[in-house]
């Protein structure tokens, strides 16, 4: 097997094994199905052309996280749209039993669409029980900083939440 | 904060990830490795934990024993031990850590980890347990000049009894550590066949290919271990009595 067909293997078992992870990512900066898809592409794209400049200093998963991450904040900063609400796909069959399991879903990520794009990144990491030291590097920012700027996007996210929820 | 936490765990059936659906079967394996994960990494913590201990009391005694030559002696060789021992340990996390990226799939992740507990781990456990022998020799010559202002001389019964600590601390450290370590193998192992892949056949591979050479390792180690406690032994016993 050459170089760019290992390359090219490892690359698809690498969105293969974490396409859950770039999934929620395109969810949290967009809301309507098609700009999910496109943002789902546009970071597969990114990670692609990063992948071969990928040397392993970092793990792969706080890699893959921050190309993905900065790739969704660029893409929504040249769109500049404002999210309010989630679409739900009309064809599909949600298997979450519970409505108000679904309402509570649907609640956050309304509250998270109202978070600016940074807030919005550091959130969804911290709901991914990543550590503060792998936020900071994914961010690029020091660990105070992560743990400072947490608390208070978490009460921001409160907040918006009991608001949402008492509308 | 509940209510953050609640919104997010349907996350992945609220977003409907194309052919993500993730079986609990695999959810139990993705938790077994991340608990294995921290229990192995709680191991290697207590462990630098003890080390700083022994680091604390080494700083001390040479402070304390400055007009005493053979006890800074003494302790300078210890100092240099941990060390060493501290930088072996520090490069065995590091491999530990890079086998147990979340970014892998359960399988990746459990035949990374198996791999790293049946060959690294018995070589890193038995350079743990000279943690014992460097933090309760280095106590020991702590309290020795708190209750007493120097180190009480060694009688042959004293260095009987000092070493069997020592070799029953460290054998007893060894064992314990490796005793919970081949449960989490055995657990890995089942998780691996259960996932009904090549991947228990292809680490048994990997494992096996080094065995030989991890063992004759291991027992250098061993004997480097011994040699050292003895020469500890000697020094004290030559220079104190």
């Amino acid at each position: 097997m050459d170089g760019s067909k290992r390359n090219k293997k490892e690359f698809v078992d690498l969105i293969e094994n974490n396409k859950g992870i770039i999934h929620k990512i395109a969810l949290t900066y967009s809301s309507t199905n098609a700009d999910k898809e496109d943002l789902y592409q546009e970071i597969c794209l990114q990670l692609w052309r990063s992948f071969s400049k990928y040397r392993g200093e970092s793990k792969i998963s706080t890699w893959l996280y921050r190309v993905a991450i900065n790739t969704a904040i660029s893409t929504v900063r040249k769109k500049n749209r404002y999210i309010e609400t989630v679409e739900l796909d009309p064809d599909r069959h949600y298997q979450v039993k519970d409505a108000e399991k679904l309402e509570a879903t649907n609640n956050l990520m309304r509250a998270i669409y109202k978070l600016d794009n940074i807030d919005r990144a550091i959130i969804l990491l911290w709901l991914e029980e990543k550590k503060y030291e792998e936020i900071s590097e994914i961010m690029g920012l020091s660990r105070s900083a992560v743990s400072v700027r947490l608390v208070r996007v978490r009460k921001k996210l409160e907040e918006k939440l009991k608001k949402i929820e008492n509308e | 904060m509940s209510n953050i936490k609640n919104g997010w765990e349907n996350i992945d059936e609220f977003i409907g990830i194309p052919g993500y659906g993730i079986t609990s079967v695999e959810k139990f394996i993705k938790g077994r490795s991340a608990t294995i994960y921290s229990k192995v990494r709680g191991i290697f913590i207590r462990d630098f934990i003890f080390k700083s201990l022994a680091f604390l009391f080494i700083i001390l005694n040479l402070l304390f024993y400055v007009d005493h030559t053979t006890v800074m002696v003494l302790n300078v060789v210890l100092f240099a031990l941990l060390i060493l021992f501290a930088f072996i340990e520090i490069r065995y996390y590091r491999l530990f850590r890079q086998s147990a990226d979340p970014g892998k799939s359960s399988k990746e992740n459990l035949t990374s980890l198996l791999t790293y507990l049946e060959r690294k781990f018995p070589l890193s456990t038995a350079l743990r347990s000279t943690t014992y022998l460097l933090t309760f020799t280095s106590g020991m010559m702590f309290y020795f000049f708190i209750e007493y202002g120097y180190l009480k001389p060694f009688t042959a019964v004293s260095i009987f009894v000092y070493s069997f600590i020592c070799f029953t601390g460290m054998l007893f450290g060894y064992l314990i550590d490796m005793k919970q370590v081949s449960y989490h193998i055995k657990h890995i192992k089942i998780c691996l066949s259960d996932l009904n892949d090549n991947a228990l056949a292809m680490a048994s591979e990997a494992i096996e290919l080094k065995r030989k050479k991890d063992v004759t390792v291991l027992i250098l180690m061993q004997v480097l271990i011994l040699l050292g406690l003895i020469v500890i032994v000697v020094i004290l016993k030559a220079k104190i009595t």
